[in-house]
């Protein structure tokens, strides 16, 4: 099969539209539903896909448009894998693959060398797993990808480099507390997953401090191997000539095989209780939830459609229209699964004046139970589910997107045709099987209620606490329960 | 790579909307070997140079209503995207009015007669019942209190239909739905699939021609919490709503774009009707079309939809006062319970004064990337700040403010830092920038025009724009060209002109104790 000729989509239901000059006004239709609704059907465009024999697998997909090549490394490994004294371990591995250089060449000068090419590399660790990116115009693809090449195998960590790292990462701590989102949700982590657990940690100002050269070297030496690794590429160039280069680059990469430390996992579920961190800002956030599913759950259809329908963030969900449109309580309101390897979290979560903090949590409670309780509104699923599988075309404007997009699902372990197996399922949901995901993974019961904002832990106990404890909770650079709270 | 941004506070619906570039863009460029992607497949592009093809592929449409278009075919992917720009934003404010063009804007997503109500006459007499009530407060930030509000307001809600515009837009695919308003503009934006084109022209010309400004005092809800999220509580914007308070004395740009809060309690719809009507008209409305796009197809449909768009009687109103000479440096302090930071800004000139452009390239090398003069030295040398960047703020129509912002390291004052920042200036001034420098510059600020042209949205962005702003959608397009003959020497000579220190505002937020609330009794866990 030629790449060439993969054929895009097929569009059903064509609308006429008119051959002739329409004058001004002649012919609007009454109503825009008039004009047809189309049902967009396609097969998803998909990249070329080879292994080298190391393990490293390489995504390309070809584009002829611009001259700029990009391409992304992914790896296995991040922050939940940092030894528990070295919080903060997997970041700065990641800054430092970039910033501390590559063996033979001072971070200056290679910084210099990138900036008049106009290029970049760039690379972090996450959570859970970490990349590297580079950005090249087509001509200067050789000596970008051999630089490319150098961060992944021969870092050569810097010290100097590391020292800068480490204080603008302590910088960044203390900062933490001047987002009330961020205090927030580092909140509802502590919250949700407790105080021992992995989930619930970030690097702290001691841990950033404590970390040593030697410690960057090991987390590299075990986690940046071509084992697992996928590499996306698009861009101008050739299939031929980018293959070339990354056999040159990378056929000769080979590490022992290891077993490494797996990712942990949950801590048990808890039931929840409310945490109050008072906060002189003009605006309380509210964010309540508990732990969810992993990614690539069995649920994973009736989960995209709910929250499409229910906590899209934007026109037309039902949060929005509840709490936004009907009753102006919040400009920013949304709810959602957040999946990762071992298991997630499902919140909700907005934000309004301190005075109907308590209004917006009672009503945030109220509408997360009623998907319990009732089936969605029909019309509002409906076009929910629709605008879903239409507008899934836009995952594959880009080249880049849909190369990346297919790299990072095979890296993430989605089978496959995850994609079209979404496409094809999404208008099969029922409103049924929403409100039956919802009564399994949907749990009151279990939820943490986490306010920041201008109000007592008292306050917020006497009006929601009933049946439940209420903490105290103080937010320098990191949530501290203080103490639980009596109502007298 | 960051791009050093004109910070458009580009407030939409959602909080990830991109800014765009302040200094218009570019043409053709000839690099060392060309652009033919010569590749064995052998298939050509049918224009060599991405830049180029642009250029050559825009059409421009003009209506009879003076409404202009702007199409660009790319279709590659069937999909589009559609914009509405509109002149107006920040800048064209009152005194007393403030916020009121970006309230605007989140009202233009209430629907019209037809979409957004099950019962249109009924609900316009309500509506006016509402507006007479409004008239008669002194005081109208308390209007959805009022008991006879309340009880229209109850009626009202049985005939309305939240949010119906975006709805129908979502069943046919849209994504990105979305609008922001500057000081300059305010933009409508969405992308669909190419079968949506004549939806697209009903909805967008339905809602600009007929809009009905429902659901009001509940939006002006919103947009206080809205001010909330990006300026009371956000150190970073309360200290960006500082420095342009502080660096603009009389012109519009200084006045907040989300409003002042107390003149957002007090706007009422009829407010709203007449700043509408003065500023939605087809001579002040550009449209851009990008995508899987036919013009053959689109024009009749453009004529059909939009040229409905009665022309306006009267003259535009604009922008009267111009800001008076600074006679001296200006320093104001923001005291807040935040880490410390500031920003130091210079006034500058717009397009299209010819220096206007060099100011892009000295951000560049000022500022962008590890290479940069401030991260070099005042971050990896001295070890003074923990972040710099420039930024060109507020807007791109009138002069603005060449700013610099920074944040210092945990002991070290924001005086001190601007202080380096300051003998740097003076250095640059003296000494120059080197050719290598401004060749790596140039560099950087093309591969970001190939990167924007890789999207319908940034194409849009590319020529809309400058479409709006200044009559020529090929302004930005321009820039790489005029960039290419910048020298080192134009840097230095803009740095010794515009970057002195009885012109500077010095906005910086120093930290306070959070306020002791009163201690309340804690009961420990046994």
């Amino acid at each position: 099969m030629s790449a060439n000729r993969i054929i895009f989509f097929l569009v059903s239901c064509l609308a006429i539209l008119p051959l002739f000059s329409c004058s001004v006004g002649e012919g609007v239709p009454s109503r825009p539903e008039s004009l047809g609704r189309e049902t967009v059907n396609y097969r998803f465009p998909k990249p070329d896909r080879w292994t080298l024999s190391n393990g490293l697998v390489v995504y390309y997909k070809q584009d002829l448009e611009q001259p700029l090549i990009q391409g992304t490394m992914y790896f296995y490994g991040g922050g939940l894998l940092d030894p528990a004294e070295k919080l903060g371990l997997a970041q700065a591995t990641g800054a430092q693959l970039r910033a501390g250089s590559i063996q033979g060449m001072s971070p200056g000068a290679f910084d210099d060398a990138l900036d008049s090419l106009g290029a970049s590399i760039e690379a972090s660790f996450g959570e859970e797993y970490g990349s590297v990116t580079f950005s090249s115009l087509e001509e200067d693809l050789p000596q970008v990808i051999s630089w490319f090449r150098s961060v992944i195998r021969e870092p050569a960590f810097d010290p100097s480099r590391f020292e800068v790292w480490k204080k603008l990462k302590v910088e960044s701590i203390l900062q933490r507390k001047d987002d009330p989102d961020t205090v927030a949700l580092f909140t509802l982590y502590r919250a949700i997953y407790g105080p021992e657990s992995r989930y619930s940690l970030a690097p702290s100002i001691a841990s950033v401090k404590s970390l040593t050269r030697a410690d960057l070297v090991k987390f590299y030496e075990l986690y940046v191997r071509p084992q697992k690794a996928v590499l996306a590429l698009s861009g101008p160039a050739s299939r031929e000539k980018v293959a070339g280069l990354v056999d040159k680059m990378f056929a000769d990469w080979i590490k022992p095989n290891r077993d490494l430390p797996q990712i942990p996992k949950m801590p048990p579920r808890t039931p929840g209780g409310v945490y109050v961190v008072q906060k002189d800002i003009d605006q309380a956030r509210v964010f309540i939830g508990h732990q969810g599913v992993a990614r690539n759950s069995p649920d994973d259809v009736p989960i995209t459609v709910f929250e499409r329908a229910f906590g899209y963030g934007a026109h037309g969900s039902l949060l929005f229209i509840e709490i936004r449109s009907r009753l102006g309580l919040a400009y920013a309101v949304g709810a959602q699964f957040d999946q990762v390897a071992q298991g997630g979290i499902f919140y909700v979560h907005a934000g309004t004046r301190n005075e109907k903090a308590l209004d917006l949590t009672r009503k945030l409670e109220e509408l997360s139970n009623q998907v319990r309780v009732d089936l969605m509104p029909e019309q509002m699923f409906n076009e929910a589910r629709f605008a879903l599988r239409n507008s899934y075309v836009f995952q594959f404007e880009s080249t880049r997107a849909l190369t990346q997009r297919a790299a990072l699902y095979d890296f993430l372990g989605f089978p496959e045709n995850y994609d079209q197996m979404m496409f094809e399922q999404i208008p099969t949901v029922s409103r049924e099987s929403v409100k039956d995901m919802a009564q399994r993974l949907i749990l009151p019961d279990e939820s943490s209620v986490v306010i920041v904002g201008n109000i007592t832990p008292e306050q917020v106990a006497a009006a929601v606490g009933k049946g439940r404890a209420t903490y105290r909770v103080e937010f320098d650079t990191e949530p501290r329960v203080l103490g639980q709270v009596v109502v007298p | 790579m960051k791009k050093p941004y004109l910070l458009v506070v580009l407030l939409a619906l959602f909080v990830a909307v991109p800014a765009v570039i302040a200094a218009p863009d570019g043409t053709l460029l000839q690099t060392s070997n060309g652009l033919q992607t010569s590749n064995e497949q052998g298939d050509v592009p049918e224009e060599a140079d991405l830049i180029e093809r642009v250029r050559k592929g825009v059409q421009k449409i003009t209506l009879d209503n003076g409404l202009r278009v702007l199409i660009y075919r790319r279709a590659r992917v069937p999909v589009f995207s559609g914009r509405v720009w509109i002149k107006v934003g920040g800048v064209n404010e009152e005194i007393g009015r403030t916020g009121i063009a970006h309230l605007l804007e989140h009202m233009a997503f209430k629907g019209t007669p037809i979409i957004g109500t099950t019962n249109y006459s009924k609900e316009k007499e309500l509506l006016a019942q509402l507006e007479e009530v409004v008239s008669k407060q002194a005081d109208k930030s308390k209007i959805t209190d009022l008991p006879e509000v309340k009880a229209i307001h109850k009626e009202l809600q049985t005939l309305w239909v939240e949010d119906e515009f975006a709805r129908i837009y979502a069943t046919h695919g849209q994504q990105g739905l979305n609008a922001g308003t500057s000081k300059d503009y305010t933009i409508y934006m969405v992308n669909l699939p190419s079968t949506a084109l004549e939806l697209w022209c009903w909805m967008e010309s339905e809602r600009l021609f007929n809009p009905v400004f429902r659901q009001f005092y509940l939006e002006r809800e919103v947009v206080q919490e809205e001010r909330r999220i990006r300026t009371d509580d956000d150190p970073d914007g309360k200290l960006a709503e500082e420095i342009v308070l502080a660096a603009y004395s009389g012109h519009p740009y200084r006045m907040p774009l989300v409003g002042w809060p107390s003149d957002l309690k007090q706007l009422t719809t009829s407010m709203m009707e007449e700043f509408y009507h003065k500023y939605y008209r087809p001579d002040n409305i550009v449209l851009t079309l990008v995508g899987d796009v036919d013009p053959v197809v689109a024009r009749p449909l453009l004529n059909k939809y939009f040229g409905r768009l009665p022309v306006a009687t009267v003259a535009r109103p604009g922008v009267v006062t111009v800001e008076a000479e600074h006679l001296g440096e200006r320093d104001v302090t923001v005291e807040l319970d935040a880490e410390p930071a500031f920003f130091l800004a210079y006034p500058k000139p717009a397009y299209p004064d010819p220096d206007a452009v060099f100011f892009t390239l000295l951000s560049e090398v000022l500022a962008d990337g590890r290479s940069s003069i401030f991260y070099r030295e005042l971050i990896l040398q001295k070890k003074l700040a923990s972040y710099v960047n420039i930024y060109d703020i507020p807007g791109s129509v009138y002069p603005s403010l060449f700013s610099v912002y920074a944040k210092p390291q945990q002991g070290v004052s924001n005086q001190r830092l601007r202080d380096e920042v300051q003998l740097i200036l003076e250095r640059v001034k003296k000494e120059g920038f080197s050719d290598t420098q401004v060749r790596a510059a140039k560099r950087k600020i093309k591969v970001w025009f190939y990167q924007s042209l890789s999207s319908n949205g940034g194409i849009s962005d590319m020529i809309g724009l400058p479409e709006l702003l200044w009559n020529d959608w090929s302004v930005s397009l321009d820039t790489l060209a005029k960039l290419e003959n910048a020298t080192a020497l134009d840097l230095q000579r803009i740095t010794q002109r515009y970057l002195v220190k009885n012109k500077q505002t010095f906005a910086h937020r120093e930290k306070i104790a959070p306020e002791k609330t009163t201690q309340e009794k804690i009961t420990q866990e046994k």
